[in-house]
């Protein structure tokens, strides 16, 4: 019974208080000590794909109107914009470069019709960035014949701009 | 078993299709940067991931930011040259390769600005249909000192707008945290994703809120102190 009182004696406690504290302290150091501070940087990316890389509309006739789509594919991590710009230039079958009359209208965000050969069109505005599967947006276009322009085929060119929202 | 047989037909059309569009990558497609000095070089990087060679090209251009934070381009000449009086690019024209990446150089040859906002594009050239991809460039050769100040703050029953004015002559993304307090008592706060604010501008903002939000408080470091509203 003595050896057992003498065992946990007030002054054996608190050294061995002390040597435990001053493990925990000097353990507590040592994973200060390992660790490390990472920094990286997620950068602003943007992929646009043309899943239509070309436009032919049926066969159209003065004053009337016909449509078609064009479809991009968009990936990005940034809210986006996406603008469409036609052309009043466009080549003849033989090769010629001449102004046309016949318009394309673009369908734009507040679902108006503008021509696009004399404005740039904002199509889509402040889309959130989206998943990495992508956004497939559907861009609707109308084509209005006109009489000012002779029978034959015509080939203009149709631009889209992505641009980041910041 | 027929109608199977289209589906299957169908959908082999389109993973042909699909697979067989033209994409191109960049990254980043912002550039910021702070003390900027000549000779300073930034890096982009284009990828074709289509299967085909792509032939591209990188052109110069201005832009700014309408109040509401509309991005302006600018691609008239007059643009392009002062755009190439701050920045040069060591290559136009790029034939990439199925595949194929292309780092692109971006070098400062001019700091007598303050503030410059310029945008590259790259433009991907199609018989018929073309892209461009705008790569906003925010340069500045001093860095903010002096805290964004808030013009004008409402609340409607759906949205919060404030203003916001920047007086550095520099750029600032200007972002923070928003606690939103509710009738019921009830707390939520939002970060705020950063929103460009050019040199000398103002710039408004526009963010849902609760339509039975009391009280807003809006913390940031661009801030002197928080504001709250009402």
């Amino acid at each position: 019974m003595r050896c057992e009182a003498k065992a946990f004696s007030p002054r054996k406690f608190v050294i061995l208080g002390v040597f435990v504290f001053l493990y925990l302290v000097f353990a507590a150091q040592l994973a200060l000590a390992e660790t490390l501070l990472v920094n990286f940087t997620v950068a602003p990316y943007a992929m646009l794909e043309l899943v239509t890389s070309n436009l032919a509309f049926p066969p159209v006739n003065p004053g009337d109107t016909v449509e078609a789509t064009v479809q991009v594919l968009v990936r990005a991590n940034v809210s986006w914009e996406l603008r469409v710009l036609g052309s009043q230039a466009a080549r003849t079958e033989d090769g010629a470069q001449i102004e046309v009359h016949s318009r394309i209208y673009a369908h734009d965000y507040v679902g108006y019709w503008e021509d696009i050969s004399s404005v740039l069109t904002r199509v889509i505005v402040n889309h959130p960035p989206t998943t990495s599967e992508g956004v497939l947006v559907a861009i609707p276009l109308r084509l209005e014949g006109s009489f000012n322009d002779p029978p034959g085929t015509y080939q203009t060119q149709i631009e889209l701009t992505l641009v980041p929202q910041v | 078993m027929k109608r199977l047989h289209q589906i299957i037909l169908f959908w082999l059309l389109l993973m042909i299709v699909s697979q067989s569009a033209a994409a191109m990558i960049i990254s980043p497609v912002i550039i910021d940067a702070y003390d900027v000095h000549v000779g300073d070089q930034f890096t982009l990087t284009l990828i074709n991931t289509d299967e085909d060679w792509q032939k591209v090209s990188l052109d110069l251009g201005l832009f700014t930011l309408r109040e509401d934070g509309t991005v302006e381009l600018d691609d008239t000449y007059t643009a392009r040259q002062q755009a190439k009086h701050y920045v040069n690019i060591n290559e136009s024209n790029y034939v990439l390769q199925p595949g194929e990446q292309q780092i692109v150089t971006i070098e400062i040859q001019n700091q007598d600005f303050s503030a410059a906002s310029l945008v590259l594009f790259v433009k991907k050239h199609g018989e018929q249909l073309s892209s461009r991809m705008a790569v906003l460039l925010l340069f500045s050769t001093t860095g903010p000192d002096q805290y964004i100040q808030v013009s004008e703050i409402n609340l409607s029953n759906v949205h919060l707008t404030l203003t916001l004015t920047n007086p550095n002559p520099c750029h600032v993304f200007f972002g923070g945290n928003m606690e939103f307090r509710r009738s019921n008592g009830s707390r939520e706060v939002i970060s705020m994703s950063p929103v460009l604010i050019l040199a000398n501008t103002q710039r408004t903002i526009q963010l849902p809120v609760a339509s039975d939000t009391e009280q807003i408080t809006l913390y940031s470091t661009f801030l002197a102190e928080q504001v709250s509203w009402p």
